[in-house]
């Protein structure tokens, strides 16, 4: 080892430290000026730029949710009261509610003051009372420009730009059916003030998901100088639906300003510190032309709700709910009255999300689980013809085939196809009787039954599906889709795009780009053919309980249901695909106590392909 | 027992965490959400800290350093263990994984690393094997790499690229042909377009290309402490007279832009304060190394040296706005629990070095003949003690 490449390391490493001692030597005693900035004479005050939030575009690139520029008023208390201009009317606000926001701006104050020490609170509410507080969003463009254009006439207001979240589309022929409300709302969700969940917004704070990028540009100080401004607290999330599922990818990174004054004089300076960063825009699966069809085809006295997906892949082209509200008054500052009025419509309910947020009985359509259940585990064969003698159980009222519940009639012998077909339910009794309660909900499971399916929207109900058997006729039950079993619409999508594209079972999703792979439910492809050959039988055969119901035009294949809701009508389903040979689509109707699947949802889903047809042409 | 303290370096060690307590009693720290200050708490857990790493070091110098030797790959891999689990299982703070949470401590291994990797290398290369071959200089490199990779996922740009001096120096001083290291050099230099454009994240592309152009992009944070800096003329406008009790005047003056408080308040007298002290540490630290002929302890001083000083260096640049934004503390003087700790242990061990007599030649030596080897046997008041 060499002790002269020490000596070496010395003059390298030590050189460097009189080069700052001369950095030293100019910019505090050479030429300081040069270098000060009047940093202790300005004021400064933080301001968090909004970033433009994502834009939500349907499948064909519409527009479904952007960010509009609109106007915020805000008001300077101190100019305001020394002379009070005909504010109330040009905002179009009542006196008592313009004296209400006044209110709420001098406890916003207040609270803010009572945090400092005694010594300091008459200066910063002095201070305060200078600083323009918000008064009123989106106020209408006229009133902005009457404001902007004299401001003589209302001292003290001062009108800023700022970005409002609309939700623009709506057809004419829409507006005609539903007057409050916009297609697919239930998956557009809406925008909320982030406070209005003090938890998450604690949390939020927390993780520093608010403050992104803050701490490195303004430290800890001034997070807490932002904070304490309520600059935060204005903030506004996604609160439903795609705005919340996707809010981290549609949200975008706000930046900071400094605004800097020189007091005493009009001077001021912006610097941009932080740049905004704009969200990114979602592109949906969802056809929202179709959507809104859908939606004007399930209008009706009874709720119902209905989901068009491509079998193959899970992408959602429509989710529709016949009861809707419009995100447009939920977006704060919105519409109060109408909000008010959609959570006080119990029997409506508008705004649940029908078709994945809640969970109905399903009846017949299980009818093609238990067949899968029974062809896989080889307890009954496709070829195998079973009897239906009207009663299934000598001695009880109950387990009983619709034929003789309403005729006193039976179907006689049946193969799997014709038991389809005809929706007997002895035959499914016998083949639940075989297979048993565990494994027949192992396969319903399987199939997407009973559990969230994972479709990326807020809020999706999971359904139940009975694991054990508590009595010796609780499989009968679940063999016909009675019994506890509970299950979304988007549930039974996936539970027959399973026959439709071959034996794959898809995530349902509505972001494009969020198309998990689908995953092989284990069905071999004879089972997969034995119960098509069913389906398309229901539709196409003269006797088949789809039959009159226009879907044989289509070539339509598909299962109805009736299942009984413990109320005094049934629910009406409908499930199937289109066209049957190669399907393209998979259907599912709804009609929540509608009566008979066959006369009820059938002929719904039937319109439903027409406006596909007319859509998306093949 | 060693046999002497070497009295200048602690004190300069010891002076210069005292202007940090200084500057941060004196500063108005930050605040929380509500606004309470946090003033107290800060000092108090960095006056803890400085309690601890004044035991750390003492408990550094104790033992004799030759004892490192052997488990030097100890603390090494525990905490290259630590990083991996960091990138695994760390939370996101700030926008990297470098914190371990205990309680109100967090610990930062990538800190800690530093003086685990001048051990490692330092027992790597105290026997010069190979060193004048290309296959000699594979085991250091690797293991520097290992750990910089791993703390560059953090992502924590700054501590990385510190090991790239340390690793020169200790291989330049451990007698490694200057060719191969001029080798390394160009093959850094031209890796690292590659890396701006590939692994450096977006904000660290945004540092530097806002110090290259200072006009176009603003690099406010940079642009206010050298005003601060420069408002502090020749003696300053005395303690806690500076305008830090303003809101991000110099956001994270007590961590990274501590200088800024030294040279606004104190001025230029307390800047010049602050780099003789550190230039007094560093040359009695080189001269520690100079004065060693044991290889071991020679490039451990050497190593932990490199490693203060270019971190000094690069802060107190970026202080002064001649060098980009990195994130690295000021050793000794910057608020950080782990930054501290450090520091003292590398202290320690310089100290430790440079307290002993050891019986040691170099190649060199036996080469010219210069040195009659004779059998070791300890000083007589090693022997008595024992």
């Amino acid at each position: 080892m060499d002790r002269s490449r020490v000596l070496v390391l010395t003059g390298i490493l030590l050189a460097p430290l009189a080069g700052l001692e001369a950095r030293l030597v100019q910019i505090q005693l050479a030429a300081p000026r040069a270098f000060t900035g009047d940093l202790l004479t300005k004021s400064r005050s933080l301001h968090l730029v909004t970033p433009l939030r994502g834009r939500i575009l349907d499948a064909r690139g519409r527009v479904l949710a952007e960010d509009r520029r609109s106007f915020d008023a805000y008001l300077v208390l101190e100019e305001y009261e020394q002379s009070p201009g005909p504010l109330a009317d040009l905002l179009g606000m009542t006196p008592e509610e313009l004296r209400g926001e006044i209110e709420r701006i001098y406890e916003k104050i207040e609270k803010q003051v009572l945090r400092r020490p005694p010594a300091e609170r008459r200066r910063l509410y002095r201070r305060e009372r200078r600083t323009p507080y918000l008064l009123r969003r989106d106020v209408p463009l006229e009133a902005a420009l009457a404001l902007e254009t004299h401001p003589e006439r209302c001292p003290g207001v001062v009108i800023r730009e700022s970005l409002r979240r609309s939700y623009p589309w709506i057809p004419d022929s829409y507006r005609r059916v539903f007057p409050r409300s916009l297609p697919g709302s239930h998956l557009l969700g809406y925008l909320g003030r982030v406070t209005s969940d003090e938890e998450e917004f604690r949390s939020l704070l927390q993780n520093g998901v608010l403050t992104e990028g803050f701490e490195e540009v303004i430290g800890q100080d001034g997070i807490a100088q932002l904070y304490r401004r309520g600059a935060f607290h204005e903030q506004l999330i996604g609160r439903a639906g795609l705005e919340r599922r996707y809010d981290d990818l549609l949200r975008g990174k706000p930046g900071i300003l400094i605004l800097e004054r020189q007091p005493g004089t009009a001077e001021k300076r912006l610097i941009e510190i932080k740049a905004a960063e704009a969200g990114r825009d979602t592109e949906l699966t969802l056809d929202i032309e179709l959507q809104a069809k859908v939606e004007e085809i399930l209008a009706g006295p009874n709720p119902a709700s209905a989901v068009v997906m491509d079998p193959h892949t899970g992408a959602l082209r429509a989710v529709a709910s016949n009861r809707g509200f419009d995100p447009n008054d939920f977006v704060p500052p919105g519409n109060p009255t109408a909000v008010r009025e959609a959570l006080a419509d119990r029997l409506g309910q508008p705004l649940l999300g029908r078709a994945f947020a809640r969970h109905y009985q399903l009846g017949s359509i299980f009818k093609l689980a238990t067949s899968a259940a029974g062809l896989e585990l080889g307890k009954v064969r496709a070829d195998e013809f079973l009897p239906c003698r009207g009663k299934f159980l000598e001695h009880s009222r109950f387990f009983a085939c619709h034929v003789w519940n309403n005729f006193r009639q039976m179907h006689g012998e049946l193969s799997l196809s014709e038991a389809l077909e005809r929706s007997c339910n002895n035959y499914f009794y016998e083949v639940g009787r075989r297979v048993g309660l565990e494994r027949l909900s192992e396969w319903a499971a399987a199939l997407g039954l009973g559990a969230p399916t994972g479709v990326d929207l807020p809020g999706e109900a999971p359904g139940t599906l009975p694991r054990k058997s508590r009595q010796a006729n609780d499989v009968l039950s679940l063999a016909i889709g009675q019994h506890e079993l509970m299950v979304t619409p988007i549930q039974v999508a996936v539970l027959v795009s399973v026959f439709a594209n071959g034996g794959l079972r898809v995530t349902p999703h509505l972001r494009k780009e969020a198309a998990p792979a689908p995953r092989p439910a284990g069905l071999s492809a004879a089972t997969i053919a034995a119960v098509r050959k069913g389906l398309e039988a229901v539709v196409q055969s003269p006797h088949g309980t789809a039959h009159g119901s226009g879907l044989p035009e289509f070539r339509a294949a598909g299962k109805t249901s009736t299942a009984q809701a413990g109320g005094e009508r049934t629910h009406a389903w409908f499930a199937g695909y289109a066209p049957s040979d190669r399907p393209r689509h998979t259907v599912v109707v709804l009609v929540e106590n509608g009566g008979h699947g066959g006369d009820v949802a059938a002929p719904l889903a039937a319109r439903i392909l027409k406006a596909l047809r007319e859509t998306a042409p093949p | 027992m060693i046999r002497r303290l070497r009295k200048t370096t602690t004190l300069c060690a010891l002076l210069l965490s005292g202007m940090g307590m200084l500057c941060l009693w004196k500063e108005a720290p930050p605040t929380d959400l509500s606004g309470a200050s946090l003033a107290k708490s800060i000092f108090l857990k960095q006056a803890a800290f400085l309690a601890v790493g004044t035991a750390a070091l003492g408990l550094s110098v104790l033992p004799n350093y030759q004892h490192y030797r052997r488990w030097a790959w100890g603390p090494y891999l525990v905490l290259l263990g630590a990083l991996a689990g960091l990138l695994l299982a760390g939370r996101f703070t700030r926008g990297a994984r470098g914190w371990y949470a205990l309680g109100p401590v967090h610990l930062q291994p990538a800190e800690f690393m530093k003086v685990a990797l001048v051990l490692v290398l330092a027992r790597l290369l105290m026997h010069g094997r190979n060193l004048d071959r290309w296959r000699g200089l594979v085991p250091p490199i690797l293991a520097t790499a290992l750990p910089a990779a791993l703390i560059l996922l953090q992502p924590d740009l700054g501590t990385a690229i510190l090991f790239i001096p340390t690793l020169l120096a200790m291989l330049y001083a451990a007698g490694s042909r200057k060719r191969h290291l001029a080798a390394i050099v160009l093959a850094l230099a031209a890796a690292a377009p590659v890396g701006y454009l590939f692994f450096l994240k977006e904000y660290q592309r945004l540092r530097l290309a806002s110090f290259l152009h200072p006009d176009t992009i603003p690099a406010y944070q940079q642009k206010q402490s050298v005003m601060a800096c420069a408002s502090g003329g020749l003696t300053g406008r005395g303690l806690g007279e500076g305008g830090a009790h303003l809101p991000f005047y110099v956001p994270d003056r007590h961590t990274d832009f501590v200088f800024s408080i030294v040279c606004e308040e104190m001025g230029f007298a307390g800047a010049t304060f602050v780099l003789l002290l550190f230039a007094v540490f560093f040359s009695e630290s080189l001269q520690t190394a100079y004065r060693t002929r044991e290889p071991f302890g020679r490039l451990i001083v050497v190593g932990l040296t490199t490693l203060l000083v270019t971190q000094s260096l690069i802060n107190l640049g970026m202080t002064l706005g001649v060098a980009p934004i990195t994130g690295l503390t000021l050793p000794f003087v910057s608020y950080g629990g782990s930054s501290l700790l450090t520091c003292m242990v590398s202290t320690g061990l310089i100290l430790n070095v440079a307290g002993r007599w050891q019986p040691g030649f170099s190649k060199n030596d036996l080469v010219g003949g210069s040195v009659e080897i004779r059998e070791f046997r300890p000083p007589a008041r090693d022997w008595q003690a024992h």
